[in-house]
Parts: structure tokens; C-alpha cells; sequence
């Protein structure tokens, strides 16, 4: 998990990686992306959340 | 007794420096037991009781849902949230610990995943050193 400068545009939304880091699909909603990568190979694309830099949660 | 995970595994995970917070890579299973992709940063997070996930994930991964007597307390104040049970892999690229039939905590906008005490705060000692960029998941002796 390197650090990797993100495009605003995905700022708070889920995105598909491909194995080179870059988004290949995005959504506000996480389960259109987990449905999105089941159309690819297992591990050959991993799921993220663009978190807005110094989120608090819990 | 059977164990509701496969062998521990220690794991070491770079901190992320972006979101300055531990992140782990996580991944669920859907009914039918094929994985989904590999979620590459589940937040690491001692102040949730459980694993938590977004409900619109749980309704793709036919969970079912088990109501709660209160709701979730969070930061930002009271979420409807509900129980689950479900299986994950903790890690990634064949390095996974498989955990089985967990209870978990499902919320409406949940904003992330969150790992959190049960189960794996339980198994491991978990060293967030945010110093050295990394943090470290040791098994329980």
C-alpha cells in the first residue's frame, strides 16, 4: 500500500483497480464495484475506498 | 473445538501514509462460496467492537440480516445497523488466514470497512506503529 496521489474525482468513492494501480471502474456504491470485479479473474483486480485524506470514523 | 479460522498467520502491512491511518487488505466470500476481489484497504480500527461493512455489500453477499437490540454508537452518533454472519480472508496474494462463520456488524452508510476488536483484535497483538509506517499482526500466544 503505496503512497499514491488520488484524482479528485474519486474522492469518497469505491473504485476497481487494475494490477497497475489504476481505476478501471468507480462508484458511490461499494456493491456495484465488488459485482463489477467479478467479471475478472480473482486477484487481478482489488477494490478500494478513496478516502478523503484524514477521515475520522469511529 | 473447532477453530473459526485457519492458521494464524503474521502479517506485516505498510501504514498508509495518504490516509495516515493502518490498513489491511480483506476479502468476503459470496453465497455460493467464490471470493470477491480483494479489498486492499480495510481500516484497521480498535474503536469498533466488530467488522463492519456497508449494507449495500452485505445485501450483494446474500447475508442475512439479524436486527439489533440498539442501535450502532458511532462518532458521527446512533446508525440502524444489524448483525450478520459471514466468512473473510484476512490478507492477500495467498498469504490469507480464512475466517468462518464470524458475526459481524452491517450498517447503512457505513463509509468503509472496518476491522475492528472481534475477531481479529482477539487473535492477534496488533502493533500500529505509525512512526515506522507499518503495523504489525502477531499471533496470540
Amino acid at each position: 500500500m503505496k503512497n499514491k496521489k488520488i484524482s479528485d474525482k474519486y474522492i469518497g468513492k469505491w473504485v476497481l483497480l487494475n494490477k497497475k494501480n489504476k481505476v478501471i471502474f468507480s462508484s458511490d456504491d461499494v456493491a456495484d464495484v465488488v459485482k463489477k470485479g467479478r467479471e475478472h479473474p480473482y486477484n487481478e483486480v482489488t477494490i478500494e475506498k478513496k478516502l478523503e485524506p484524514g477521515t475520522c470514523f469511529f | 473445538m473447532i477453530m473459526p479460522h485457519t492458521r494464524l498467520l503474521k502479517f506485516t502491512f505498510a501504514y498508509d501514509e495518504l490516509y495516515g491511518i493502518p490498513l489491511v487488505p480483506i476479502n468476503f466470500f459470496y453465497k455460493d462460496g467464490t471470493p470477491t476481489q480483494p479489498f486492499n484497504n480495510a481500516i484497521l480500527d480498535s474503536g469498533a467492537s466488530e467488522i463492519t461493512i456497508p449494507k449495500s455489500l452485505s445485501d450483494l453477499l446474500e447475508l442475512k440480516l439479524r436486527p439489533r437490540t440498539r442501535p450502532a454508537q458511532t462518532a458521527g452518533g446512533e446508525v440502524k445497523a444489524f448483525t450478520a454472519t459471514t466468512d473473510f480472508n484476512l490478507g492477500r496474494g495467498g498469504r490469507v488466514v480464512k475466517y468462518t462463520d464470524i458475526d459481524i456488524c452491517v450498517m447503512e452508510n457505513c463509509p468503509a470497512i472496518l476491522v475492528g476488536i472481534r475477531p481479529v483484535f482477539e487473535d492477534y497483538k496488533v502493533m500500529i506503529m505509525a512512526y515506522k509506517r507499518k503495523c504489525i499482526l502477531e499471533p496470540k500466544e
